[in-house]
């Protein structure tokens, strides 16, 4: 609730109470009075007189402020994100609090790994919370006066940034024909994909259960983990709800997760990359949801094993695993021995 | 707001007043003597029952806030299981929003493509409208009656279509296909209804042009003049919440601009002079398209930017055209 809305409650309030300290004389019919007046005696009849003059007021007020809360227009925040920026400035991106055994916690997060690590561009990660993004999610990287949020604007971003004159590679610009093929292959990802992580995470029970470790894992003093879990568990369940997904029953859930995966391990093949010898966006944004589902030490089982019946899909991560995050997970895995 | 919820309500009401008719007993001596101070010993009783009253309400209320932090959104039939196949007897009737004139489907991109899927497949059915979509088992629409089946959902309604009339066919759009030809239509399916359904809700809802359009469009739909200004200000305020809860709505105009038309690029390479997106037949996919397309080109409702931004590419519009005229010629008569 923002400050003009707590201003707006505390002086219906202060109405409510002034209004019903007159109300026995000035606003109740005679009549109305006498009833109370007979049933409870004059001294709790006052009384009771201006609690019921208060709640009508006070209701009235409230209504008020939900009829025009249901006319307000909610507005986006964010700024036009820029598309370009100077090779010369350097990268930070803008993460979770890192989860041993995965490249992010968040698959969001984890498909700008992937995709700097492709790119072998030099970056430095650093930890905070979604809303200080300017769409008020993560990932965001900072790039000299560039505030750039959301993975396909960052990829964009970095490709008009340091792609000129590639000629492979991930930062190579594309054909129009790859652009497509490409973003039709990261659209089949993100449909089932990232809400799959999101239900088998929060919402199943088997998920649920580990999730409290989970959030201490990252930070959350273990007291509040178990609270934090649930009002989470409550907030995804509504956005699955929202966009669709939540609709299904598990069944069907996972019906439409079979078909996304089934396509993928298809398109995927016997490849060493979705298209062919070297990584592009698409397998960014697959890895990533892969990473988090097999490697996070959270994932409920059930969802684990739909991943596994495609192996392909999973020599696929292990392969990116070592060969672009070795180092990282190598580093990780010291420092809990240590 | 439910019964149970009014009753919650109004209990919570009798508790409020009867607490603070108590008021003397609750509050402590020093309080008392403190507001008896400021507003005289004949007023003080009742904005004591009054302040009291407003507190039990509030705690009241928090408590409502806090419960709702921690309740779960579910499916709204919980042990609903959406039936893959059916009796090919049986007749197929496709559930949809009302109509508009000048539309080969209808308004709902979403209902609109069941309608491509059934005409390209020479599947005969026919159309029932309702004005809500929680006339479905799923809050949605499309959804088609079968027989004994409810069928919800695009995705499911397809595959239920293809599993119940597909034997012994040889096209793509009830027939087998390859692996290939699968996870192509998947994808080409993902990518058109990845920003483009976001830009339409956008250009309809919510950019000035389109809002503009919307109460006449209510009027269409049997709102009252005088109506139809305050329901398209309702209704353009919660698509608006929708819109940023679901996340597209966080982005600016210029955002959803530049993601919109990336996608109409990469769909307009993909079908290139192709007459179908997978070559010579329509598919699945095609009536993902086309659904959507014949709504952002013919509904009438979109601000200009948006139609513009489609009509820059040649082969969409053309692809459109061709499939209005030969699939939906007796249905669009006066309009091609």
């Amino acid at each position: 609730m923002s400050a003009t809305q707590y201003a707006a409650l505390v002086s219906i309030a202060a109405t409510a109470v002034a209004i019903s300290s007159r109300s026995p004389v000035t606003l109740w019919p005679a009549a109305l009075q006498r009833v109370l007046d007979d049933n409870f005696g004059v001294v709790s009849a006052c009384k009771i007189h201006a609690s019921i003059t208060t709640l009508i007021v006070a209701a009235l007020g409230f209504l008020g402020l939900s009829i025009k809360g249901k006319f307000k227009v909610m507005k986006p925040k964010a700024p036009p994100t820029p598309l370009k920026g100077t090779a010369a400035e350097s990268i930070v991106l803008y993460d979770f609090p890192s989860l041993p055994g995965v490249a992010s916690v968040s698959h969001s997060v984890s498909k700008i790994h992937a995709f700097l690590a492709f790119a072998k561009l030099p970056y430095t990660t650093k930890s905070t919370s979604p809303d200080t993004g300017p769409k008020g999610k993560l990932p965001y990287i900072q790039h000299g006066q560039n505030t750039v949020p959301d993975s396909v604007f960052i990829m964009a971003y970095l490709r008009n940034t340091y792609g000129k004159g590639q000629s492979s590679g991930i930062l190579a610009p594309m054909d129009a024909g790859k652009r497509a093929r490409v973003d039709s292959c990261m659209a089949l990802v993100e449909q089932t994909l990232p809400y799959a992580v999101g239900y088998y995470r929060v919402i199943d029970p088997q998920g649920f259960r580990t999730l409290p470790s989970l959030m201490n894992k990252l930070g959350v003093p273990r007291l509040l983990c178990g609270l934090i879990a649930a009002t989470m568990r409550s907030q995804v369940s509504k956005l699955l709800y929202l966009v669709g997904l939540g609709r299904h029953c598990r069944q069907d859930f996972d019906w439409l997760l079979q078909r996304d995966l089934t396509a993928l391990s298809a398109l995927l093949g016997s490849q060493v990359y979705l298209f062919g010898d070297e990584p592009t966006d698409a397998d960014a944004v697959l890895f990533a949801n892969l990473d988090v589902i097999l490697h996070d030490g959270h994932m409920s089982p059930a969802l684990v094993d739909q991943v596994k019946q495609h192996d392909n899909l999973v020599r696929y991560t292990a392969h990116i695993r070592k060969t672009f995050f070795a180092d990282k997970l190598k580093e990780q895995a010291a420092l809990r021995r240590g | 707001m439910t019964a149970t919820n009014y009753a919650a309500a109004a209990a919570f009401a009798a508790v409020a007043v009867a607490i603070g008719s108590k008021s003397a007993s609750v509050w402590p001596a020093a309080l008392q003597g403190f507001l008896e101070k400021s507003v005289g010993t004949a007023s003080a009783p009742q904005v004591q029952a009054s302040i009291t009253t407003l507190l039990v309400a509030a705690v009241g209320y928090l408590g409502l806030s806090l419960k709702r932090m921690f309740t779960i959104s579910k499916p709204k039939i919980p042990d609903f299981v959406t039936p893959l196949q059916g009796n090919p007897e049986d007749a197929i009737e496709l559930v949809d929003y009302a109509g508009r004139a000048g539309m080969a489907g209808s308004i709902s991109p979403y209902v609109s493509k069941i309608h491509a899927f059934l005409v390209f497949a020479k599947l005969p059915y026919t159309t029932k409208r309702v004005s809500s979509p929680e006339a479905g088992p799923k809050d949605k629409l499309p959804f088609i009656h079968h027989g004994p089946n409810v069928v919800p959902d695009t995705a499911f309604i397809m595959a239920y279509l293809r599993n119940t009339y597909g034997k012994g066919k040889k096209d793509l759009i009830l027939g087998p296909v390859t692996d290939e030809q699968r996870a192509k239509i998947e994808a080409y399916i993902a990518l058109i209804e990845t920003s483009l359904p976001f830009g339409m809700a956008y250009y309809r809802l919510l950019h000035p042009q389109g809002a503009a359009r919307l109460p006449k469009f209510f009027g269409e739909m049997g709102v009252p003049g005088p109506m139809q200004g305050i329901v398209g200000a309702l209704v353009k305020a919660k698509m608006s919440k929708i819109f940023i809860a679901g996340g597209m709505g966080r982005h600016s105009q210029q955002d959803l601009d530049w993601l919109v038309q990336k996608d109409l690029r990469c769909m307009s390479t993909l079908l290139g002079n192709q007459p179908y997106l997978l070559g010579k037949e329509p598919s699945e996919a095609d009536a993902t398209l086309f659904g959507l397309l014949d709504v952002l080109l013919y509904d009438g409702l979109l601000g200009e930017p948006m139609v513009d931004m489609v009509k820059k590419h040649d082969n969409l519009v053309k692809y459109t055209a061709r499939i209005r005229k030969t699939f939906f010629a007796d249905k669009l008569k006066e309009h091609l």
